[in-house]
């Protein structure tokens, strides 16, 4: 090896060498069996489409589907409940003080303002291992609360048929439980960990839970005295999940769009040995005609 | 002395081009006289050494053929970007007709039949250009290799996809003497540092850039690499690694300044603002210094410039409230004068033995 080409031989053996790892990494993670199966559909795995490049079009013949995900957002205290649709973005209400702490996450903050204002802005989101729940106790739960407060939405607006205010939040309470009901994502992240054999230990039924890695954050909650530290899931890594082309055909044709639920569908998703999800199987499902 | 790379064949090309010209108007001012024979000698000389250097090299004979370098080598960047954007949009265009195991051999062939390209390139390709070309895309054919096969198969982001990028990048740049390249590999490794920091202060890696001393690191590295190690073989790679080590230092200092809550400091943001205004003056008057005793324009030049926007972003913090307007960029416009006349004087002050230091 001439001391001219040493580097392009060392940049060939790098080449060589980079795909092997990633590739044995794959082989690795789909070793069966998978440490966890989910069957979700249309409800729970979107069209990326805010960005319609990485979603079909005659420029990316590829499929993606992102999951769609949420949490039970906690019960911060002067605040109102928050629609499970966009919890993701809140707090959840299994994240809290004690759970950080386990976390590995300073959790001593001083209830001052000033002080509560300097750790939300040194806070920043960690790795973590989080677990998702399909179609389980969260999902019901996030069912019944809203259920809950549009039926007593409903009964006070009836005492008061005058108070359009009272009218407009029943009927949007109403509309938000059959959402929920109807298209909501069932997937939700239920908790997290840093120990994957922990975390299976207590959920240990694969067919509903699997676990991911992820990032969660603290955030301060509230105001003055009743402010409270909860955490946020800030993102649930390798949430895009690619369709082999074997496995196309029973999905709709593109585009999708975020509300289009004339082609249901079920996918199952594997998530193996490094907690890696792919794409299993898939099949079209008979269309909801309660619309 | 025989040249090792382009940009010395290059110089040497262009001092003899330059006594050529010295030569001549001294000749025409009767200060020296040379014999028809010692003329000829000379010319024949000046034509045997730049032909030798044209056909090693392809060293540039005159400004025509300078300009037409530049225009080549703005081809050269245009034509591997585009070739780069074809090869991305080209697999985007069919890897969804295909099945995991084809695309990822296309994705593994592609980035080595671009290396045996450049390769076989760089034994042929005497002006180097085509080379740089290929090498280019060899690159973009790795970066779009390692993030498809990241999509295709669903692999948890890591930052260990920087370090590969780092060290494809710097071994290109070497083995092709590629600029472009050496920033794109410097900023692999940056990136990769800082997020390595980030990782042990307890950030999620993606999220390195929320703490600007991350970079810290990285700029040291970076600036200490061609004291270390010399590039004298390679044109211009020591300037990048010292200007990209200034703006790994000063750029972090000047968030740091204004943005006291995003340091690892624990003191109170205020605190850290004012340390940070402080320390970005006097480390880019040092850089000044430093470079100019050493002959690194390119550090007098960046540092100079951080120093400028540290006063300035000062002035504004100060008086852009408090003054009229016209009074305001007066004061500017003087600063920049007195910054005039203390890098005069500064030249004058360096010690002429302190600027014969060899190049790194």
């Amino acid at each position: 090896m001439s001391r001219l080409n040493r580097p392009l031989t060392l940049a060939a053996l790098l080449v060589v060498l980079v795909n092997a790892l990633i590739l044995g990494g794959v082989a690795l993670n789909r070793r069966a069996p998978p440490d966890a199966t989910l069957i979700l559909s249309e409800r729970e795995l979107a069209p990326t489409a805010a960005n319609s490049f990485y979603f079909g079009n005659d420029e990316n013949s590829g499929l993606t589907l992102r999951l769609r995900w949420a949490v039970l957002p906690a019960a911060v205290a002067g605040q109102e409940f928050s629609d499970p649709w966009s919890a993701g973005w809140g707090p959840a209400a299994w994240l809290d003080r004690k759970k950080l702490a386990a976390l590995g996450f300073d959790v001593a903050v001083k209830p001052d303002e000033r002080a509560a204002s300097r750790y939300a802005e040194r806070m920043q989101a960690r790795e973590v291992l989080l677990v998702l729940e399909m179609n389980g106790d969260a999902y019901q739960s996030a069912l019944q609360q809203i259920r809950s407060r549009a039926t007593q939405a409903a009964a006070t607006a009836a005492a008061d048929t005058l108070d359009a205010r009272l009218v407009g939040a029943a009927q949007r309470l109403r509309e938000a439980a059959r959402r929920l009901e109807r298209d909501g994502t069932r997937l939700y992240v239920v908790d997290a960990g840093l120990d994957a054999a922990a975390l299976r230990g207590r959920y240990p039924d694969r067919a509903r839970y699997a676990i991911v890695h992820g990032s969660v954050q603290p955030q301060l909650e509230g105001r003055g005295a009743a402010r409270e530290l909860f955490g946020r899931v800030a993102d649930v890594h390798c949430a895009d999940l690619s369709v082999p082309v074997k496995l196309r055909v029973p999905l709709p044709p593109q585009p999708l769009r975020y509300d289009d639920r004339g082609h249901p569908f079920q996918v199952m998703v594997a998530f193996g040995r490094r907690l890696e999800p792919w794409v299993v199987a898939a099949s079209r499902t008979a269309a909801n005609d309660d619309d | 002395m025989e040249p090792r790379t382009r940009a010395e064949a290059q110089q040497q090309a262009d001092e003899l081009q330059a006594f050529a010209r010295v030569l001549a108007r001294l000749e025409h001012e009767g200060v020296i006289a040379l014999s028809e024979e010692q003329r000829r000698q000379l010319g024949d000389y000046r034509e045997r050494t730049l032909g030798a250097l044209a056909r090693g090299f392809d060293v540039d004979r005159d400004s025509r053929g300078r300009q037409l370098t530049r225009g080549m080598r703005v081809a050269s960047l245009l034509g591997a970007l585009a070739f780069g954007a074809s090869v991305f949009f080209l697999f985007h265009r069919f890897w969804g007709l295909l099945a995991p195991a084809p695309q990822a051999a296309i994705l593994v062939g592609a980035s080595l039949a671009t290396l045996a390209l450049t390769a076989w390139l760089k034994a042929i390709d005497a002006t180097g250009y085509f080379t740089r070309l290929a090498a280019l895309v060899a690159f973009a054919c790795l970066v779009l290799n390692v993030t498809m096969l990241g999509d295709i198969f669903d692999i948890t982001p890591s930052d260990k996809a920087l370090l590969v990028w780092a060290a494809y990048g710097l071994l290109l740049a070497y083995a092709c003497d590629l600029r472009l390249l050496l920033v794109a590999g410097l900023a692999s490794i940056t990136a990769f540092i800082a997020a390595r920091a980030g990782e042990f202060g307890g950030l999620y890696w993606l999220d390195f850039g929320e703490r600007p001393e991350n970079f810290y690191p990285a700029a040291l590295a970076m600036l200490a690499t061609p004291s270390l190690v010399s590039q004298a073989r390679y044109g211009g790679f020591a300037q990048i690694y010292r200007v990209f080590g200034l703006l790994a230092l000063f750029l972090p200092m000047l968030v740091l300044a204004h943005w006291g809550e995003s340091s690892y400091l624990g003191a109170a943001p205020a605190t850290v603002q004012h340390l940070y205004q402080a320390l970005g003056f006097v480390a880019s008057a040092a850089a000044v210094w430093l470079g100019l005793r050493r002959e690194w324009p390119e550090v007098v030049n960046t540092a100079t410039t951080f120093f400028i926007v540290f006063l300035y972003t000062k002035f504004y913090d100060w008086w852009w409230d408090a003054m009229p307007k016209y009074l305001f960029f007066l004061v500017l416009g003087l600063t920049a004068l007195l910054a005039l006349v203390v890098l005069r004087r500064l030249r004058i002050a360096v010690p002429p033995g302190a600027r014969a230091r060899p190049p790194a």
